[in-house]
């Protein structure tokens, strides 16, 4: 037994000393500047032959980065990194609006480290350090959300008991829709189904691999004609907003002609990220399946209004049997 | 004279008229240039050396000697160009200082005054300039102290880069070969290993504040809710509305004197289009449209049926765009091949189309059958012609352009077509619209005509109402704004002249610091300044306007009407109000439209504001200005404007570490 017992502690203390030796390697503040430096979600251009895009538009996924930021904190411990990783990961939760743990984070940066320059340089406007005009704005910002409570952003969830099939030439595209976020939308567009509106319907501009617009009528090729409820025609809807970003599978209803308002037929399937038309344009739902027809469609060869040159038709449009 | 010749002299006087034009405009001395916007703040060298400068620039522009050829004046002119791009490099190259250690500039970083010595500065410099120059985009001092004053605040902030951070980052150190063949073109540009370590580490340092700075940029619900208010305010607007109706009620107890209808019909060209007879077509289509599944085709044997190279090519060119839609994407990407293809596949969009051509053109050819035999029989009964080829017939008579628009069989430019036909006349040669092949005669044309005055001069008076009382209206605004401003200026005497003496002194400085002697110029500057002064004095008296409003609208009786609380809504562009709405309610409407609203002092008067649609002319006093409540806003607004303020904060970050930004915080004093 007493070998036996010798034997297991001599194996856990070279696996210890392996795995410390590991994470040593891991942790080395080279490689903690560099993972640092990539779990930013924004990157600025700089002087010299690099110039990173500058990632301003869209939105930021904050709660996946804090989670990122948390982690990088945790093997920064005792590294020269460790009080950046705490600004950083207390300015994310800030900005998530969880301001008590931002000001627990600032505050235990002050405690910490009382003499690094976060701390102590007096580099901000008003001759305050980074930390005390962070502190500052957390007991603002407290203050704002306690005049104004804020509830948690619902992020956009798929409704199972609502999804539309568009019968194009190649075959089938189901739409799920975020009910819980663009309700209106989600209510407009299965209407518009049942009510035939997209039935022979053609495609309309085709941006290969970004984007294609759908419910066109085949008169009014190349136009985009308003929604205008006195013509008969579905009526514009008011913008929802959402989490939801444009990203690849994304149905977003198009804009009613530079009206804040979303249009109340046409809608557009993007084939990848493109977060520069949030807020700009309404996600209402997503392509559960048949994606590859829209991107294959998205390739064909185009006339002048970039249309597909052989004119395609939306064959049916269909509420799916639960 | 030969006809040609006099058919062609407008043409040759309007070419003499143009080539004297250019000569006169070539003789004209060229215009002096505009005095810079801060001419009078200007030193009396700074003004020398930019009057030596622009003479210069005008040297460029004036004639070319006598004699001088134009290849000789465009050489001259490539050589200005490049001299004054030489001047430019030469005066933004940075010479290597005299003594290194002499003190270039200071700056104040947290706290502290710290020097930048020339030495310090030069050597920036040179790294800069080996790995950041571009042609034409030199280095310039001002990039070097935003390259400098950027690394200070790094610094200061406590970030660095070790040599063993630079050696794990840099794909050199990790690829052997790839760092040899570096070192080959660093040779030929006089870059060495160290030099290029040096530049890494600082681009490294200064690129980590950079994203320090950006990405620690705080979004507070501040900043939403600035954003929010601007399109959520709530206005109270008290107004006075000079309305046209009430005025034309008025009016029509007197009816007009003959002599005033007469003046209003020879001044409004508006009321007089009203009236204006139409211009009208008479004429006779006769068509086959193969869209309607029938077959237009002429007897095989006939020689319609026979289809030329050279009349498909015809047909082909005159309905191109149409055909050209029906080429298939195979067939598109053989006519616009976009990779390596045998030129024996290549083919031309016509190869494509002759079948449909001569399909078409084959399926008109009782159309072409019917137009050879209508061209034959001129004047001839074009519907019996109709009815004999089994083809369509259509008649107009009187019909304006909109009958055409009615009715596109033909195309919406057709009218165009036949009003400049000669009557009696067939159209040149058959027509395709869309699936639709015609020929036409015009019968006859009126052109539009103004009726004579006596004839219309009973049905004038409503017209004469409305736009005389819109007259009067307007002139009871603009008189009632004049009460206000006297009233204002009675008010304000004293703030008025203390502003008008400041303006003539102003004037006079420029006067004596330009030297100017024309009394035309001293009239103009003088002018200009009070003008200023005045600008800068409207809003001060549209707020005493509001103090003055309530009196003077109580002495006048003018009717005050209150809008309550509102939110200001789209601007209207002076669009007609709906027939059915009531005239108040129209008048609110402008007024909740108002987008000056936004921008107007609490208390303040407006100038007076005109809408076509209602007909009537305001004056509003902006009692209220309330912000929005928060707790209302509405999570896709919220979401919205969140993402605006980071994209703002965003820019913010950014624009900081620019020079202009980072003198300023930094208090930057060059020597």
């Amino acid at each position: 037994m007493q070998r036996t017992n010798r034997y297991a502690a001599l194996v856990l203390a070279c696996c210890t000393a392996f795995t410390a030796s590991a994470q040593n390697d891991d942790n080395s503040p080279a490689k903690l500047w560099n993972d640092l430096s990539s779990a930013l979600p924004k990157r600025s251009s700089g002087g010299g032959k690099e110039r990173n895009p500058v990632t301003l538009m869209g939105t930021v996924d904050w709660q996946k980065t804090t989670e990122e930021m948390g982690v990088l904190l945790g093997r920064s411990q005792g590294t020269p990194i460790e009080p950046y990783a705490m600004y950083y990961l207390a300015t994310f939760q800030f900005n998530q609006g969880e301001i008590e743990a931002a000001t627990g984070l600032f505050t235990g940066l002050k405690e910490q480290f009382p003499d690094h320059p976060l701390v102590k340089a007096k580099l901000v406007d008003g001759a305050r350090s980074h930390v005390d005009a962070a502190l500052e704005d957390c007991k603002r910002e407290g203050d704002w959300l306690q005049r104004y409570p804020r509830k948690a952003t619902k992020a956009p969830e798929i409704d199972p008991s609502r999804t539309v099939v568009l019968s194009l030439p190649k075959g089938d595209v189901v739409i799920g829709f975020y009910a819980n976020v663009a309700p209106k939308h989600a209510e407009q567009f299965i209407k518009n189904v049942k009510d035939g509106v997209y039935t022979n319907t053609i495609v309309g501009r085709i941006q290969p691999d970004l984007a294609v617009q759908f419910g066109f009528k085949e008169s009014e090729k190349g136009r985009i004609t308003p929604s205008d409820p006195s013509k008969g025609t579905p009526p514009p809807i008011p913008f929802e907003f959402s989490k939801a970003s444009h990203k690849r599978g994304s149905v977003s209803m198009m804009r009613n002609l530079g009206q804040p308002e979303s249009h109340g037929t046409l809608f557009e399937i993007y084939l990848k990220e493109y977060p520069a038309e949030d807020f700009n344009r309404t996600v209402l739902g997503e392509v559960l399946s048949g994606i590859e027809i829209v991107e294959e469609l998205s390739r064909q060869n185009r006339d002048q209004f970039e249309y597909p040159a052989t004119t395609t038709f939306v064959k049916t449009a269909r509420v799916a049997k639960k | 004279m030969p006809s040609a010749v006099r058919r062609g002299r407008p043409a040759l006087w309007c070419l003499a008229v143009l080539l004297a034009a250019a000569v006169g405009r070539a003789q004209d001395p060229p215009k002096p240039p505009a005095l810079p916007p801060n001419w009078s703040q200007m030193s009396p060298e700074e003004q020398a050396k930019w009057r030596e400068e622009m003479k210069r620039r005008m040297a460029g522009r004036q004639d070319p000697p006598a004699g001088q050829s134009p290849e000789d004046r465009a050489k001259a002119m490539r050589d200005e160009k490049a001299r004054t791009r030489e001047e430019m490099e030469k005066a933004l190259k940075i010479e290597a200082p005299a003594d290194r250690d002499a003190v270039k500039a200071t700056y104040v970083v947290g706290g502290e005054t710290k020097e930048i010595k020339a030495g310090e500065f030069y050597d920036a410099y040179l790294r800069l300039s080996k790995f950041e120059e571009r042609p034409g985009v030199p280095v310039t001092e001002d990039k070097v102290f935003e390259h400098l004053l950027t690394l200070a605040e790094a610094r200061a902030l406590g970030f660095d880069c070790t040599v063993e951070e630079f050696v794990a980052g840099d794909p050199l150190e990790k690829n052997a070969t790839l760092k040899a063949e570096t070192k080959k073109l660093w040779e030929r540009q006089g870059i060495t290993e160290e030099l290029y370590r040096a530049y890494e580490i600082e681009r490294r340092i200064a690129q980590k504040a950079r994203d320090f700075h950006l990405n620690t940029a705080r979004v507070s619900s501040q900043s939403v809710f600035d954003a929010y208010k601007g399109d959520r305010f709530t206005y109270r607007v008290q107004y006075v509305a000079f309305g046209a109706s009430e005025i034309a009620e008025e009016m029509q107890k007197t009816p007009p004197a003959e002599a005033d209808l007469l003046r209003f019909w020879n001044d409004d060209k508006g009321v007089q289009n009203q009236f204006r007879t139409p211009t009208t077509v008479d004429a006779e289509f006769v068509f086959f449209d193969q869209s309607s599944g029938g077959d237009g085709s002429a007897d095989p044997a006939s020689a319609a049926s026979a289809v030329s190279y050279e009349e498909a090519l015809s047909y082909y060119r005159r309905n191109k765009e149409r055909l050209d839609e029906l080429l298939t994407s195979e067939q598109r990407a053989k006519v616009q091949p976009t990779g390596k293809v045998d030129p024996s596949e290549i083919a031309s969009p016509f190869d494509f189309l002759r079948p449909q051509i001569e399909k078409e053109i084959r399926a008109s050819g009782r159309v072409r059958v019917a137009f050879n035999e209508a061209k034959s029989a001129p004047g001839g009964d074009l519907k019996a012609l109709a009815e004999k080829y089994k083809l369509g017939y259509a008649s107009f008579s009187k019909a304006e352009r909109q009958a055409f628009v009615a009715d596109p069989r033909f195309g919406l430019q057709i009218f165009g077509s036949l009003f400049n036909a000669e009557a009696g006349k067939l159209s040149g040669d058959l027509t395709t619209e869309r699936q639709t092949q015609f020929f036409w005669r015009l019968n006859g044309k009126a052109a539009s005509a103004l009726p004579d005055f006596s004839t219309v001069k009973d049905r004038l008076g409503k017209a004469y109402y409305e736009t005389a009382a819109n007259g009067r209206a307007a002139d009871a605004a603009k008189a009632a704004r004049a009460e206000l401003d006297a009233a204002v200026d009675a008010e304000l005497k004293n703030e008025i002249d203390q502003r008008n003496t400041a303006a003539d002194q102003n004037a006079d400085r420029e006067i004596k610091a330009r030297n100017v002697s024309d009394q035309k110029q001293i009239d103009e500057i003088k002018a200009r300044h009070r003008q200023i002064a005045q600008q800068q004095l409207t809003p001060v008296r549209n707020i005493a306007a509001g103090r003055v409003f309530d009196k003077i609208a109580q002495s006048k009786g003018w009717k005050v009407e209150d809008t309550g609380d509102f939110e200001l809504q789209p601007a209207r562009f002076g669009q007609a109000a709906p027939a059915e709405q009531p005239l108040a309610e129209a008048r609110l409407a402008v007024v909740k439209s108002q987008q000056t609203l936004r921008s107007m002092p609490i208390g303040s008067v407006s100038q007076v504001v005109s809408d076509g649609g209602t007909k009537s002319h305001y004056l509003m006093k902006l009692a209220e200005r309330k912000e929005p409540d928060f707790s209302k806003i509405s999570e896709s607004d919220y979401l919205r404007l969140r993402g605006q303020a980071e994209r703002t904060v965003g820019q913010q970050a950014m624009s900081r570490n620019m020079y202009h930004e980072l003198s300023r915080r930094m208090n930057l004093q060059t020597r």
